[in-house]
């Protein structure tokens, strides 16, 4: 009997153990690729973002973000022939990924509080946008979407009405945003000499 | 030999635009320079990081009172040790990790949406670029890492940073390990892994 009641014992401990450990990673492991916009695009749609090649950095001081653009090989392909500077568009298929980050200013050595460097800090929100002009040709051939990350769960969310920039129950939130980059097919991020 | 005046103009002619495509190429050396022919006297080869503009990106960062903007990639080594915890969980990056910071003078745009007040600072000028490898039988004395500089000019192209650059290079590998000891913790790189 004492034997059982020890077996039980470990049994139970070993189940905590394990529920434990699923509830606390349940925060890690949101699917984020089921996530869609109303209406909109799918964060499926951007698929593998996280390895695509860096377009450049960028950063709003008055918006409190620094950024990185990701965009995917067909993308990347175009900007190398000189797209959109040499007047041509860009083609169907390309993706967009702007990854945006509240600054963090690291003030330790080498740098200081006079000095300091900005690097990311907590994530915000990526932001993609998709060419596709038969999906898409009320916005130039451009879809555009936005999600939210929360840091204490760990969870990203479709952006609203009430986000910064507000976004709609439509692909469209950048449109009108993007029409003042008309000159370089609606992209306002240029692909500067490495 | 009337027969032979015509041929002999033709391949004269030919010597000619053969020889004018050869000196307008020279001439234009920052985009016809081979950068990977380059080597730090005594240090890194350019040519030890070819492919770097193809490697995925680490972070971005920047140094308003330096004036520049970075844009840091790591080679697939380096970026799977960095999916996998290092520096972090107190593992080093494995030999063969190769680091490439791409640093441009800040640009600001003020055009709408932005603006004066709201500008957003993107990459002007390339100021220069600079490479870190990890090879410990190379490098014993600077823990593994080996350092160079290559600045950038539009006019000249790229050319070893010396003592005299923004950031001095002396002839050999080890220009950023003194500073880079600061992050000993890190296994002595600065630039984390941000969440994306």
């Amino acid at each position: 009997m004492k034997r059982f009641l020890l077996l039980l014992v470990a049994i139970v401990a070993l189940m905590l153990a394990v529920l434990g450990r699923k509830a606390s990673s349940a925060q890690g492991t949101q699917d984020k690729y089921t996530l869609k916009i109303p209406g909109g695009i799918a964060f499926s749609d951007f698929r593998g973002y996280e390895d695509w090649q860096a377009v450049g950095p960028s950063e709003t001081d008055a918006q409190h973000v620094i950024r990185l653009i990701l965009a995917n090989p067909v993308m990347i392909a175009a900007y190398r022939q000189g797209i959109p500077g040499n007047g041509k568009p860009f083609p169907d298929g390309s993706k967009i990924a702007k990854i945006e980050w509240r600054p963090k200013q690291i003030t330790d050595p080498p740098f200081s509080t006079g000095t300091p460097d900005t690097v990311p800090g907590d994530l915000a929100q990526v932001e993609f946008i998709e060419k596709d002009n038969k999906r898409f040709p009320d916005s130039r051939g451009w879809g555009y979407g936005m999600f939210e990350y929360d840091v204490p769960s760990g969870t990203f969310k479709p952006a609203t009405l009430s986000s910064h920039p507000p976004v709609g129950n439509d692909a469209k939130c950048g449109a009108a945003c993007h029409e003042l980059a008309d000159s370089t097919d609606y992209i306002f991020t240029a692909y500067p000499k490495r | 030999m009337k027969k032979i005046l015509p041929l002999l103009l033709v391949i004269l002619a030919l010597a000619f635009v053969f020889l004018g495509r050869r000196i307008a190429s020279s001439q234009s050396t920052p985009a016809k320079q081979d950068k990977y022919s380059l080597k730090v006297p005594g240090g890194l080869a350019f040519s030890d990081f070819k492919g770097y503009e193809d490697w995925q990106a680490v972070s971005p960062s920047l140094t308003d009172a330096q004036g520049v903007i970075r844009l840091i990639l790591a080679n697939p080594v380096m970026i799977d040790a960095y999916k996998q915890g290092a520096p972090g969980n107190g593992k080093p990056f494995p030999d063969g990790s190769k680091i490439a910071k791409i640093v441009w003078q800040q640009k600001k745009l003020t055009d709408a949406p932005f603006a004066a007040s709201v500008p957003d600072t993107v990459p002007g000028d390339l100021n220069e670029v600079e490479f870190i490898e990890k090879d410990s039988k190379r490098f014993p004395d600077t823990h593994g890492w080996g350092y160079a500089v290559f600045d950038y000019d539009a006019s000249s192209g790229f050319k070893p940073a010396t003592l005299t650059s923004k950031s001095p290079q002396a002839q050999d590998a080890k220009c950023g390990a003194a500073c880079h000891t600061l992050a000993a913790s890190q296994d002595y790189i600065f630039t984390a892994y941000p969440k994306r």
